[in-house]
C-alpha cells in the first residue's frame, strides 16, 4: 500500500521510472480487459495505450477511494467504449442468433480454451460485447449499462440475450467440430 | 434461460483473473507521448545490424544459387515437372544450335504467372495426369537419346538432374533419332488442347496461352505465342501453331462472359422524392443472396433474400432515424464463388 503510495507520487512527479513501473504492474491485466472489449490485437494495444494516457494525465483525481487498480480498470472500460463509439466498429461477424438453441442441450466447456472464448467474445458485434462484457464480467447492472451506453434497459436486456445465444450456438458448433475430429 | 446464466458464469470465471503481456510497441508509444526519450535504442536500426543482416542475405542468396546450379537428386515432383520440359524441347529435329533455353524461360514464365488468369495450352496438372509409369519410361528414353554421345556418363535416372543437362551440355541429335514413344504424347496433348470454355468475369484482364511451337496465327491477327486482352463480350479465339512435333495445330478458346459486378449504394434518403428513396443492390445472376441491415446497436432492422427488394427506411412501419446502418450482404456469384460484405450505409434525412 506504501509502495503503491511512492508510485503514484513518482508518477505524478513525473517520473519515467516509476510510470514505467506503474505500466508493468497493471498492463497485462488492463490489455486482458482491453482483449475482451475489441474486435482484434490491434484495436485492443490501441485501448490500452490511450486508457494509459488518460491514466497517466488524470493521476491527480485519483483519490484513494478505491483501489487504484480498480479505477484504472474504469479507465480502461470507458476507454474501450469510448473508442468503439468513436471509430464506429461495428460487425466483425454473421449474427445468426435469431433461431435461438433448443434448451436440452447440454454444453460441456472441457474442450474450450481461453483463446477460443476471447475469439468468440471478439466475434461479438460491438454493441453487444460492450452488453455482455460489462453485465456478465464486470457485473454491471442493466440499468449502469444503460447509462453508461445511453440506451434503454430494454435494449441492454435483449441485446446480452442475443449475445449469450450467439456464444452458445458458436461453442456447440465447436464442439461439434472437436467431436467430428476425434471420430 | 438456465443455459444462459450459465454461459455468463462461465466467461466470468475464466476472464476475471486473465491477463496477457501487451505488445512492445505500447509502451514505447505512451512514453513519447509522455515525452519520455525511449528508453533503450532499437537494435534492428543500428547500422551494424543493418550490414550484418546484408552480408548474411547476399550469402545465403548466393549459397541458393550455387545450390541451384549443381546437379543434385530430385523429388519425384520435380521430375514431372522438367519431364515436361524435356518433352517439349527434344522434339527429333536436327539440332545445331546450343542450348534452347528460350522456351524453357517462357515457360517458367508462364508457370509463375499467378497473378493474372493465364489459360496455357498445356497445363502443368494435365500433363502429371500421364500414367507415371509411361512418364518414367519417356523420360529415360529421351535422356538416353539426349546423351548418347556421353552414355558412360550417364547415371541412374532417378539421380539425374535432366533440366541441368539440357542447358549446359546441349546434345547433338542425329536426324534419324527414334523417338517412338513421342507421337502418342503430342495427340494425347492436343486431344487436351484443341477446345477450351473459359468463363471469365466481366471487364478482367484475359491471357490465352497457345502450346509451345512457331508460326502462331491467331484469329485476331496476333503471331506471339499468347494474346492478352479485357474481357468485354463473349467470343472465340483460334490459334495455329506448328507444335515442336512439326505438326499444324489448331486451338480453340471459348470466351464465356460472366457478370459478376455488384452495386452496393453507399447512401439513400426516404424522403419520398423518387429519388434514392429505396435501399437496393443491384446484380445479375446472384444465386442465394441475402441482405441484412443493422442499426448502431446490432439491431435488425432489414432482411430479404430478394435481390429485387430493397429497405424503405421504415422499422416496423415507423420512419428509422438518420444515420449510419450496416449492411450484411451474402451471395454466390455467377462464377460460383461464395461472397459476403460488410459495410456502412447512410440513411440521409
Amino acid at each position: 500500500m506504501k509502495d503503491e503510495t511512492l508510485l503514484i507520487k513518482g508518477c505524478l512527479e513525473g517520473n519515467a521510472k516509476m510510470q514505467r513501473r506503474l505500466y508493468n504492474t497493471y498492463a497485462p491485466k488492463m490489455y486482458g480487459i482491453c482483449l475482451r472489449y475489441a474486435q482484434n490485437q490491434d484495436e485492443a494495444s490501441d485501448i490500452l495505450q490511450e486508457g494509459f494516457i488518460k491514466v497517466f494525465t488524470k493521476l491527480q483525481d485519483f483519490r484513494n477511494e478505491g483501489s487504484l487498480e480498480g479505477w484504472i480498470k474504469k479507465i480502461m472500460i470507458n476507454t474501450a467504449i469510448n473508442f468503439y463509439i468513436k471509430e464506429k466498429r461495428y460487425l466483425t461477424t454473421n449474427l445468426e442468433t435469431d433461431e435461438g438453441i433448443s434448451e436440452q442441450v447440454q454444453i460441456s466447456y472441457d474442450n474450450l480454451q481461453l483463446k477460443d472464448l476471447l475469439k468468440l467474445v471478439q466475434g461479438l458485434p460491438a454493441g453487444y460485447r460492450a452488453i455482455f462484457n460489462l453485465y456478465e464480467i464486470e457485473g454491471y447492472t442493466h440499468k449502469e449499462i444503460s447509462e453508461i451506453l445511453g440506451i434503454s434497459i430494454n435494449t441492454s436486456k435483449t441485446q446480452l440475450m442475443h449475445a449469450r445465444r450467439f456464444l452458445q450456438k458458436q461453442i456447440l458448433s465447436i464442439e461439434k467440430q472437436t467431436n467430428s475430429i476425434k471420430r | 434461460m438456465k443455459q444462459e446464466d450459465e454461459i455468463g458464469e462461465f466467461f466470468k470465471q475464466k476472464f476475471e483473473n486473465y491477463s496477457e503481456t501487451p505488445p512492445k510497441r505500447v509502451w514505447e508509444n505512451i512514453a513519447s507521448r509522455l515525452g519520455h526519450p525511449p528508453s533503450n535504442k532499437n537494435f534492428f536500426k543500428q547500422p551494424p545490424f543493418i550490414i550484418t543482416i546484408t552480408i548474411i542475405g547476399v550469402a545465403a542468396l548466393l549459397s541458393v544459387i550455387w545450390l541451384i546450379r549443381q546437379p543434385k537428386p530430385t523429388s519425384m515432383n520435380q521430375i514431372v515437372k522438367r519431364e515436361h520440359i524435356i518433352i517439349i524441347d527434344s522434339t527429333p529435329q536436327p539440332r545445331t544450335q546450343p542450348a534452347q533455353s528460350a522456351p524453357i524461360d517462357t515457360l517458367k514464365h508462364k508457370l509463375n504467372d499467378k497473378n493474372k488468369i493465364s489459360i496455357s495450352g498445356i497445363e502443368p496438372s494435365q500433363l502429371t495426369k500421364l500414367p507415371s509409369s509411361q512418364s518414367q519410361d519417356i523420360q529415360s528414353e529421351t535422356h538416353q537419346n539426349l546423351s548418347s554421345k556421353e552414355k558412360t556418363e550417364v547415371q541412374p535416372i532417378q539421380t539425374e538432374y535432366p533440366y541441368q543437362t539440357e542447358i549446359t551440355e546441349p546434345p547433338e541429335i542425329e536426324p534419324e533419332s527414334t523417338l517412338s514413344q513421342q507421337p502418342s504424347i503430342a495427340t494425347v496433348e492436343s486431344e487436351i488442347l484443341n477446345y477450351q470454355i473459359i468463363s471469365v468475369c466481366k471487364g478482367e484482364e484475359v491471357v490465352l496461352i497457345a502450346g509451345d511451337g512457331q508460326n502462331y496465327q491467331w484469329s485476331n491477327g496476333t503471331q506471339n505465342q499468347n494474346i492478352t486482352f479485357q474481357a468485354v463480350d463473349n467470343c472465340i479465339y483460334h490459334v495455329a501453331y506448328t507444335n515442336t512435333e512439326g505438326k499444324r495445330v489448331k486451338q480453340t478458346f471459348d470466351i464465356h462472359l460472366l457478370n459478376c459486378s455488384i452495386y452496393i449504394p453507399k447512401a439513400f434518403s426516404p424522403n419520398n422524392d423518387g429519388f434514392n428513396d429505396i435501399y437496393k443492390v443491384e446484380a445479375e445472376g446472384l444465386v442465394d443472396f441475402e441482405i441484412k441491415i443493422f442499426s448502431q446497436w446490432g439491431e435488425l432492422v432489414f432482411q430479404s433474400k430478394d435481390i429485387h427488394s430493397g429497405w424503405d427506411g421504415r422499422i416496423h412501419g415507423s420512419r428509422a432515424p438518420s444515420g449510419v446502418y450496416i449492411y450484411q450482404i451474402r451471395y454466390t456469384d455467377p462464377n460460383s464463388q461464395k461472397r459476403a460484405f460488410f459495410g456502412t450505409l447512410t440513411l440521409l434525412p
